[in-house]
């Protein structure tokens, strides 16, 4: 697995709102190590067990952590993550809808501090059985050595219960995240897929917009292990935002025949639906 | 979110760069405040090559002008009347959010007037900001000198490039475009202008909030709803796949309420192409049982009569597709059988 393991202790940060109450339920059920929440003003009470405290510094004066998962509204996610990024290794970003001027930013922090930013705008990271930083539904996994990546929440989870129906399990899958500008590339994801022992294929699920993919490409080339691809969007108009932030095509720039090409010349199968994923996974391993 | 040309030049002027003498024009009567002529005359619509298309016109006269902006009015709400300017050189410049590394990329050319995607990679010059330090002017100059000789246009270009920056930093834009930048006498002036603002940033920028439901129309006569992003457009490509005609693109997000379903069926519905609708609902955290719920209970109230065909997986499956299957709605747990139904139905 990669970016995290079953030790991962993780701060929740705006934790006392409705989502992040909700899900911080869901991750203790699934055996995530919830250590401490954080929501500013509201030290002392506790949600599902887990204590809240003022600032990430002050959680982590009496509990240690590694990572943590922000669910505050967009226009307080900066400075969250600013927060979370001075203190911690992981952190990662479930908000939808943060400026992408405050993604730059966010994005130059991490990489300043050295901390793996992971989103915003996704459903986080999960370990099938193991751990899960995110929101994902936990049924469609399956424990296994298919490492995922994807920039669409629904898109994956449709993907990971075609693999894990015809027993393709997943060692990890991480989401990227829909904005234009995110934390971790999916090249990055896929250099670590391509350390990782408990791995042995990767599926990636890309859509129109930017050049994430085609960067990607470039990295697949040099890949020992076999990429099997997905590429939502064949069919989008131009200029139009297709309900993510990251999902449009400007002039020439980011059509999905694009990043098929990349992806192609760089040796992945390309799977035309999402249902063909697991048929040609089978065919290739 | 693209602006109109005479509202990027507005935000232009508030940050001192040099836009040309003009007056907004929405009926013939605004043509009374024109003073200069000649005078172009430039239809305010938001795709490209608007002198091609023949959407930019010239006139000599006030008669002249009231005949061209009656042809103009065919294709758009406003018209800018514009001075004409006498042009020595066009230059090119930019500053978008570079996607790939997370950063503001300067782009600049000594070959303005043309799609910069056409002009020759020697001839772009590029270069990143950090986001905290910003621009510096000494990084303005750098670049100026590049793409202009003389003294007093290199100042010039100089001071455009650097309140450019700041405009795109303050303004929350994901591009901030002026092609050309004319270069008339020892004047550089921002002859067009494109501005696209970042929607996730209208609570700061005092513009409205659009809706919360994505939807793209499309030209097809299959009406989409989905819950999100990534999964609405695999479902466009799968109906395409099967030859069928998506509607439009909608992604209704992570949820699907019972509310939420009324507004999406709603809008689904206001396109009169639509012959049949197709729900496509994974639901991961969110019961089916609710959603289907909300699908009859939506349906009940908008009395449509068009057929209903809903893919619908997730918690509480069976309870949902009970619900759905007593209101006499196609229901499938594939979604390449929804599809194939789909089709059947469509013929």
């Amino acid at each position: 697995m990669i970016f995290v393991d079953k030790d991962t202790r993780v701060i929740v940060q705006g934790i006392t709102g409705r989502q992040g109450r909700f899900h911080t339920k869901l991750m203790l059920e699934y055996g995530t190590e919830i250590v401490a929440g954080v929501t500013p003003g509201k030290k002392g009470e506790v949600v599902h067990g887990v204590k809240v405290f003022n600032t990430v510094e002050e959680a982590l004066e009496e509990e240690d952590a590694e990572a943590s998962i922000i669910f505050v509204p967009a226009p307080f996610a900066k400075d969250a993550a600013f927060e979370a990024i001075e203190h911690l290794d992981l952190v990662v970003i479930i908000t939808e809808h943060i400026p992408v001027h405050d993604s730059m930013e966010i994005k130059e922090y991490a990489r300043k501090h050295g901390t793996r930013v992971i989103g915003p705008n996704t459903p986080g990271i999960i370990a099938p059985e193991i751990t899960k930083i995110g929101i994902m539904p936990e049924k469609v996994f399956k424990k296994g050595f298919v490492g995922v990546t994807s920039r669409s929440g629904t898109l994956s989870y449709e993907i990971a219960s075609a693999l894990s129906k015809e027993n393709l399990g997943q060692s990890t899958l991480v989401g990227i995240g829909g904005d234009a500008v995110v934390g971790t590339s999916f090249r990055e994801v896929l250099e670590a897929f391509e350390k990782d022992d408990e791995t042995e294929a990767v599926v990636l699920i890309g859509e129109i917009g930017g050049n994430e993919e085609e960067v990607a490409s470039e990295f697949i080339k040099k890949m020992k292990k076999p990429v099997v691809a997905y590429i939502a969007g064949l069919n989008a108009p131009k200029e139009k935002r297709m309900g993510h932030a990251g999902a449009i095509i400007y002039g020439k720039s980011g059509t999905a025949e694009s990043k098929i090409e990349a992806l192609k010349n760089a040796g992945a199968h390309i799977a035309k639906l999402p249902q063909d994923v697991p048929k040609l996974l089978k065919e290739i391993i | 979110m693209r602006l109109f040309e005479y509202e990027a030049k507005k935000i232009f002027s508030e940050y001192g760069i040099k836009v040309p003498k003009s007056v907004v024009v929405s009926n013939i009567e605004d043509l009374k405040k024109v003073d200069f002529y000649p005078v172009a005359l430039k239809a305010q619509v938001l795709h490209g090559s608007r002198g091609k298309a023949g959407l930019i016109k010239f006139a000599n006269s006030y008669e002249e002008a009231v005949e061209k902006v009656k042809e103009l009015k065919k294709f758009c709400e406003k018209i800018l009347a514009e001075e004409k300017i006498d042009i020595d050189k066009e230059l090119y410049l930019s500053v978008v959010v570079d996607r790939t590394v997370g950063k503001p990329l300067i782009i600049a050319s000594s070959e303005g007037g043309v799609d910069i995607e056409d002009v020759e990679k020697e001839k772009i010059i590029k270069k990143h900001v950090d986001v905290f330090t910003g621009l510096n002017p000494y990084e303005a100059r750098e670049i100026a000198r590049k793409i202009c000789e003389d003294n007093e246009i290199f100042k010039k270009v100089s001071d455009v490039i650097y309140k450019l920056y700041r405009l795109f930093r303050e303004k929350d834009c994901y591009l901030a475009e002026i092609n050309p930048l004319a270069i008339s006498g020892s004047d550089a002036i921002a002859l067009d202008a494109k501005i696209i603002v970042d929607e996730d940033a209208y609570y700061r920028q005092g513009f409205e909030k659009k809706g919360e439901l994505a939807y793209v129309e499309l030209s097809g006569n299959v009406g989409c709803i989905v819950n999100g992003a990534g999964l609405a457009m695999a479902t466009l490509d799968t109906l395409k796949h099967f030859d069928l005609e998506p509607a439009n693109f909608l992604d209704i997000g992570g949820g699907a309420s019972e509310e939420v379903m009324k507004k999406a069926l709603k809008l689904v519905l206001s396109n009169e192409r639509v012959r049949l609708i197709f729900i496509n609902i994974l639901g991961g955290i969110t019961r089916c049982d609710e959603v289907a719920r909300g699908i009859v209970g939506a349906l009940k109230e908008l009395k449509t009569e068009k057929p209903v065909i809903v893919r619908l997986v997730g918690t509480n499956e069976d309870e949902g597709r009970r619900i759905l299957e007593d209101a006499g709605i196609y229901v499938f747990s594939d979604m390449i059988e929804a599809v194939k139904k789909a089709k059947e139905v469509v013929k």
